[in-house]
C-alpha cells in the first residue's frame, strides 16, 4: 500500500502493520532465503484507491524469484502491462466475478500458465473488490465455472483466518479439492510448520505465506524443509 | 535412472532445477566433486548471475568439464552455464569461457528494457531431441542480459525476438544450452528436461 510493504488483518485496511519502507529489499531477502515464487498483492489497486506499478516493476526487476501479481488487475490491457514488465503470472480476482473472458483471452493468447484465479471466501462465500464486497455465491459453486476459462491455477484464500495465524481452515480447503481438477495453491492463516505439512499431504499444489514469515513463526528455509526440499 | 549432476560452482539457486529433473524422472546431485561429476550420465551447468565471476568460482572444474564433455557426456548449460560453453564473454572486459561452442556472448541492445525478465517465444528453426514435443513459439521464461552468438549458425536451433533476435537455444552433438530456465517454464520447460532426461539414458 503507498510503495509500502503491509499485512492486513482479514483484509481490513485499518488493521495494517507495516512490515518494510521498501518492498524490493524484502523480495531480495525472499529470494536470499529461498523463494522461488513471490506472491505480491498490489492492495491499493484491489481497493481501488491508487496502484503501485512503479514499485512492481522494481521488484520484478530485482531478479532471481519469479513475482506473480495481484490486485485490481480489471482489464486485459492490465493484465498484458503485469506480464510485460516480466511478471511470472498475473491473478485475477473480481474479474472472475465480472468478466471471466478477460481471463480466457489472456489465457488463450499467453498459456494457462500465465493466469491464475483468486477465488477469495469468507465463510463459505465469494468476496472481490479486495474482499470489501461479498457476493451471495458459495465458493464450491463458484469454481466450478473457473476451470472452463482456462486459468492454469486457482488459488483460494480464506479471509476469515488471513493475517491472524489462527491456523488454515482445513476442511474448507479439502471441500475445494474435492471440487476441482485445477492445481490449488491455499492462503490464509497459515502459522505453523504442520499446517504445511497438512496442507502438503491434502495435495494442494502450493501455499501462499505471509504473516507467519513476517512475524518470524518461523523462516521460509524451515518452511521448504517442512514440505520436503531439501536444501 | 541416469543420474545427472549440477555443477555447483556457487552461482545460483540450484534447488529449482533440481526438482524439476527429478520430477522428470532422474537421480540428481548437486556437486562440484571430481569424482562425482566423472560417474555422471549427464551434467547440467546452471548460473545466474555474471560471467566472470561464474568463470572464476568454476575455474578448479574447467579441465574437467572439457574432457567429459568431449568424451561425449550430454550436457545441457542455463541461462549462464550456456554462456560459459562459448569462447568468450564480452560483459566487463573480455573473459573467457569453456569454448566448447565457438562464439561469444554480448549484451541485447540498448534499444530495449534490460534484463530481459519475463515470458518471451521459441522460434524453431531446426529440428532437435531436446526441443521434441514442443510446439514452435511455446513461450519459456527467460531472465537475463547478455546473449549467446555462435560462429556457426547450424547450432542454433531456435530463436527468440527481444531487440534483436538472437538463438535462445543451442545444440551442437551431445552439448546442448537454453538461454530461459527451463526449471522455470512450467510444462514447456518441463518437455525439455525430460528430453535430456532421455538424451542422458543412451
Amino acid at each position: 500500500m503507498k510503495g509500502k510493504c503491509v499485512r492486513l488483518r482479514q483484509g481490513s485496511p485499518f488493521q495494517r502493520k507495516i512490515y518494510s519502507e521498501d518492498p524490493v529489499q524484502v523480495v531480495r531477502k525472499f529470494s536470499a532465503e529461498g523463494a522461488e515464487l513471490i506472491h505480491l498483492v498490489d492492495l491499493d489497486a484491489a481497493l481501488g484507491v491508487g496502484q503501485n506499478h512503479e514499485v512492481i516493476r522494481r521488484c520484478i526487476e530485482s531478479g532471481i524469484a519469479r513475482i506473480q501479481v495481484a490486485g485490481g488487475i480489471r482489464s486485459v490491457e492490465k493484465a498484458e502491462s503485469i506480464l510485460k514488465l516480466g511478471a511470472y503470472r498475473t491473478v485475477f480476482g473480481t474479474i472472475a466475478a465480472r468478466h471471466s473472458e478477460f481471463i480466457s483471452d489472456i489465457a488463450k493468447r499467453y498459456g494457462a500458465d500465465r493466469v491464475a484465479v483468486a477465488v477469495d471466501a469468507r465463510g463459505e462465500k465469494v468476496n472481490i473488490e479486495g474482499w470489501t464486497q461479498q457476493l451471495d455465491v458459495n465458493y464450491l459453486e463458484f469454481v466450478k465455472s473457473i476451470e472452463s476459462t482456462g486459468a492454469g491455477t486457482l488459488i483460494f484464500t480464506q479471509i476469515d483466518v488471513d493475517g491472524t495465524l489462527k491456523g488454515c481452515k482445513i476442511a474448507g480447503i479439502a471441500k475445494l479439492l474435492g471440487t476441482v481438477k485445477i492445481p490449488v495453491v491455499a492462503s490464509g492463516g497459515i502459522s505453523e510448520l504442520s499446517d504445511l505439512v497438512s496442507l502438503s499431504k491434502l495435495g494442494v499444489s502450493g501455499a501462499i505465506v505471509g504473516t507467519a514469515l513476517y512475524e518470524r513463526r518461523f523462516t521460509l528455509k524451515d518452511a521448504l524443509r517442512a514440505v520436503g526440499y531439501a536444501d | 535412472m541416469p543420474t545427472i549432476s549440477i555443477v555447483d560452482y556457487g552461482v545460483g539457486n540450484l534447488r529449482s532445477v533440481k526438482k524439476a529433473l527429478e520430477g522428470a524422472g532422474a537421480k540428481t546431485a548437486v556437486t562440484s566433486d571430481q569424482k562425482c561429476l566423472r560417474r555422471s550420465d549427464a551434467i547440467i551447468l546452471p548460473g545466474v548471475g555474471a560471467f566472470r565471476e561464474a568463470m572464476k568460482n568454476l575455474m578448479p572444474m574447467v579441465e574437467l568439464l572439457k574432457q567429459l564433455v568431449k568424451d561425449g557426456v550430454p550436457t545441457l548449460g542455463i541461462c549462464l552455464g550456456l554462456q560459459l560453453l562459448f569462447t568468450r564473454g564480452l560483459e566487463d572486459g573480455k573473459t573467457r569461457g569453456l569454448d566448447l561452442i565457438k562464439g561469444e556472448v554480448a549484451k541485447l541492445p540498448d534499444t530495449v528494457k534490460l534484463p530481459h525478465i519475463g515470458w518471451n517465444n521459441l522460434e524453431i528453426a531446426q529440428e532437435c531431441h531436446i526441443l521434441e514435443g514442443v510446439p514452435s513459439l511455446s513461450y519459456v521464461y527467460f531472465v537475463h542480459s547478455y546473449v549467446p552468438s555462435p560462429i556457426s549458425r547450424r547450432d542454433e536451433v531456435a530463436y527468440t525476438k527481444y531487440g534483436i533476435k538472437f538463438p535462445s537455444v543451442v545444440a551442437r552433438q551431445n552439448i546442448f544450452g537454453t538461454q530461459f530456465h527451463p526449471e522455470k517454464s512450467s510444462k514447456v520447460g518441463l518437455t525439455i528436461l525430460k528430453n535430456f532426461v532421455l538424451i542422458s539414458k543412451r
